[in-house]
């Protein structure tokens, strides 16, 4: 299906080019020319297969990790209580490693990775991992010490000293368990609370300090590893692999994409009271391949702010000369915007996400935004290969005087004929999504977007705005496939 | 995650396990655990027998050749009365002068401490000449299970080829490796190295 932006509702705003060439209306509102979607349910398969493959191989991985014990006899050399405890701390340091790798993978961004799960769902899948990766390491240092103590005839106090301290390299485990312990303590969901984004990301680095430290004394003293050629080269591999895929995704793409193209702040122009367009500039952009529904994570390289990361969703398609973004300012993190003066470097990381064309199946498109989560689905209106009438969007804000890129907005749909609806007003009440009518909520979808379920359905709000539209589609039997929602997770 | 493909990891994740068991089952262990009353591969495994010496080594009761030795049975109980040095030492030739003549080669030897640790016990026989160490005799090694055999045996030829205790853990084998280099620096004193 081609792009053919047809004009036959002659928008308002549309204006003859002028005499130079120059297009009057910002240059954000043009659609790629000749953009191809590829819709059909045989890419969706082909999706789901390799997400299949992806959690399939986790699971394998995890899998192979207790089979190394098997293989090397543990559960046969379980005779006496010292012996079970040993067997035990062995079991659970292989298990438990696996899934701390499989951790750092999720949360390496590889791009890779990232196009098949998408971000959301791999960090995610980080968090899932996370407890039970501590649980199984605290339980390993716990059996080992218990372990220590049945052999011996000390007290367990003085064993407690002896095994953090006397042994090999324990003493950097000891401290690699100390700051892991750390890291799960400032991300359970009552201290984050408690803490900043910074502070949070500050401890968390320390998890890298913590693998770190670790290895050492898994190779020393990994007694799993001896005699066993291919467990011992399948750890170093898979300590590798995910070492040069975090340092790779995290480090030097990021840094190489941005220098190279000479990324720079254009402007920042506030888009409502609380909101602001960000727009960067630099060369050769097209190459990044970013598409619209992704989002990048920005870097600002000035005094006060090149610690902080911030992710941004892309407001318009990119042009080989800029990106656009517009961000909510909300407390802490991005309070800054406003003061960065134009022309300060700016490290991209990504693009992100899989909220795009990659994942739509079907011709027709309906986008669900809600407040400054409208951004992303701006750039959808603008991107999405589409004919007259394909693509519906509904815009929910509490405020309608306020409402961040809504003159823009109509604009777009006026131009590519897409159908429009913007929705003012506050909830009505929890688990509701739409304004006050005498209607429920599927009566009221229905009637703004007839052609719901056999279309893909794009969502980008608050989470219990996200949560209740969701609702509402499966009410309707839109399927599950068909729906995507993006949620800021972080 | 679709539930074919659940099904195909499933299978291929229980064939796995499935082959890993008999890959991992130790050979003839039914008959082990019937006749298992010595030595079992979960309970750390004796080596009694020295393996890298030809000096005639004691067993359980003190048999010196030329060499005094102390029982493994009491490392602590010396058959000779020397009360200064921490393990027994004699010195072959043994001239009545402690002091050796120049040109005589004196070659000395002693047992150390049995180091008790975490999968028993660790004694080291050692014998040096003019102050180079020349050989290292296991009096008695326990190791745990059978795949440390070898441990003892690499760990007697590290430590020759660095001449004392500052040779490197064998991986996998921590407790072993400290155990070892700590019986070693007992009987080395025994020998004033």
């Amino acid at each position: 299906m081609t792009n053919q932006p047809s004009f036959t509702r002659a928008p308002a705003t549309r204006v003859e080019p002028t005499p130079s060439g120059s297009i009057p209306f910002p240059d954000s509102l043009i659609s790629r020319p000749s953009h191809i979607a590829h819709i059909g349910p045989k890419k969706l398969v082909e999706l789901q297969r390799k997400r299949d493959a992806v959690y399939g191989g986790a699971f394998l991985v995890t899998l192979y990790s207790g089979l190394m014990w098997i293989i090397d006899g543990g559960p046969w050399n379980v005779m006496s209580i010292a012996s079970a405890w040993e067997e035990l701390s062995k079991l659970t340091s292989l298990v438990g490693t696996a899934l701390l790798l499989l951790m750092l993978l999720f949360t390496s961004r590889a791009a890779w990775l990232d196009q098949i799960i998408g971000h959301d769902r791999m960090t995610g899948a980080h968090k899932r991992l996370g407890k039970p990766a501590f649980y199984l390491i605290a339980a390993h240092f716990f059996a080992s010490w218990m372990a220590s103590v049945s052999y011996s005839n000390q007290s367990a106090w003085a064993e407690l000293v002896s095994l953090t301290t006397g042994v090999g390299d324990m003493i950097l485990a000891t401290i690699a368990i100390v700051l892991m312990a750390a890291v799960v303590a400032t991300s359970i969901r009552l201290s984050r609370k408690a803490l900043s984004y910074e502070g949070w990301h500050l401890v968390h680095l320390l998890s890298y300090f913590s693998i770190a430290f670790s290895i050492p004394h898994i190779f020393s003293m990994g007694s799993d590893l001896v005699g066993q050629p291919i467990h011992y080269w399948s750890w170093v591999f898979g300590f590798v692999f995910v070492g040069v895929n975090i340092l790779t995704y995290r480090v030097v793409l990021p840094l190489v994409n941005s220098l190279s193209r000479g990324i720079r702040v254009k402007s920042i122009v506030p888009a409502s009271s609380d909101s602001f367009t960000i727009t960067l500039s630099g060369t050769n952009i097209e190459s990044l391949d970013a598409h619209v529904g992704q989002f990048f994570v920005l870097r600002f390289l000035n005094k006060n702010l090149w610690r902080e990361a911030h992710p941004f969703s892309l407001a318009a398609v990119p042009t080989n000369q800029s990106l656009k973004f517009t961000v909510a300012v909300r407390g802490d993190g991005t309070s800054y915007l406003p003061h960065v003066p134009a022309g300060t470097r700016v490290i991209l990381e990504g693009p992100y996400g899989v909220f795009t064309e990659e994942s739509r199946t079907q011709q027709h498109v309906v986008l669900i935004g809600a407040g400054v989560g409208i951004v992303p689905l701006r750039a959808i209106a603008q991107g999405f290969a589409s004919q007259p009438g394909d693509i519906t969007m509904i815009y929910r804000n509490r405020d309608a005087e306020d409402a961040p890129l809504l003159d823009d907005i109509k604009t777009i749909s006026e131009i590519n004929g897409h159908r429009f609806h913007f929705l003012p007003g506050s909830r009505v009440r929890k688990g509701t999504w739409l304004t006050r009518t005498r209607h429920s909520d599927e009566e009221t979808l229905l009637a703004l977007a007839p052609q719901v379920r056999k279309a893909d359905v794009y969502i980008c709000g608050p989470i219990s705005f996200m949560e209740a539209a969701q609702e509402t589609l499966h009410k309707l039997r839109v399927p599950a496939h068909q729906i995507h929602v993006e949620e800021y997770a972080w | 995650m679709r539930t074919e493909s659940k099904i195909v990891y499933g299978l291929v994740g229980l064939s796995a396990l499935g082959s890993s068991i008999i890959v991992g089952m130790p050979k003839g262990h039914a008959q082990q655990t019937v006749a298992a009353v010595e030595v079992s591969p979960a309970q750390p495994e004796l080596i009694p027998a020295p393996t890298l010496s030809d000096t005639p080594q004691p067993t359980d009761t003190t048999a010196p050749s030329d060499a005094t030795t102390t029982s493994p049975a009491e490392p602590a109980a010396p058959v000779t009365s020397e009360p200064a040095a921490p393990a027994d030492s004699t010195q072959t030739p043994a001239p009545a002068d402690p002091v050796p003549a120049e040109p005589v080669a004196t070659t000395l030897s002693a047992t150390g401490d049995a180091v008790g640790y975490r999968y028993g016990v660790v004694q080291l026989a050692v014998t040096a000449t003019d102050g180079h160490l020349d050989a290292i005799d296991i009096v008695q090694v326990s190791v745990d299970g059978g795949k440390y055999r070898a441990v003892p045996g690499e760990l007697v030829q590290r430590a020759l080829s660095s001449q004392g205790t500052g040779f490197a853990n064998v991986s996998g084998a921590t407790f072993t490796s400290n155990a070892f280099r700590q019986a070693l620096a007992s009987a080395l004193s025994g020998v004033g190295l």
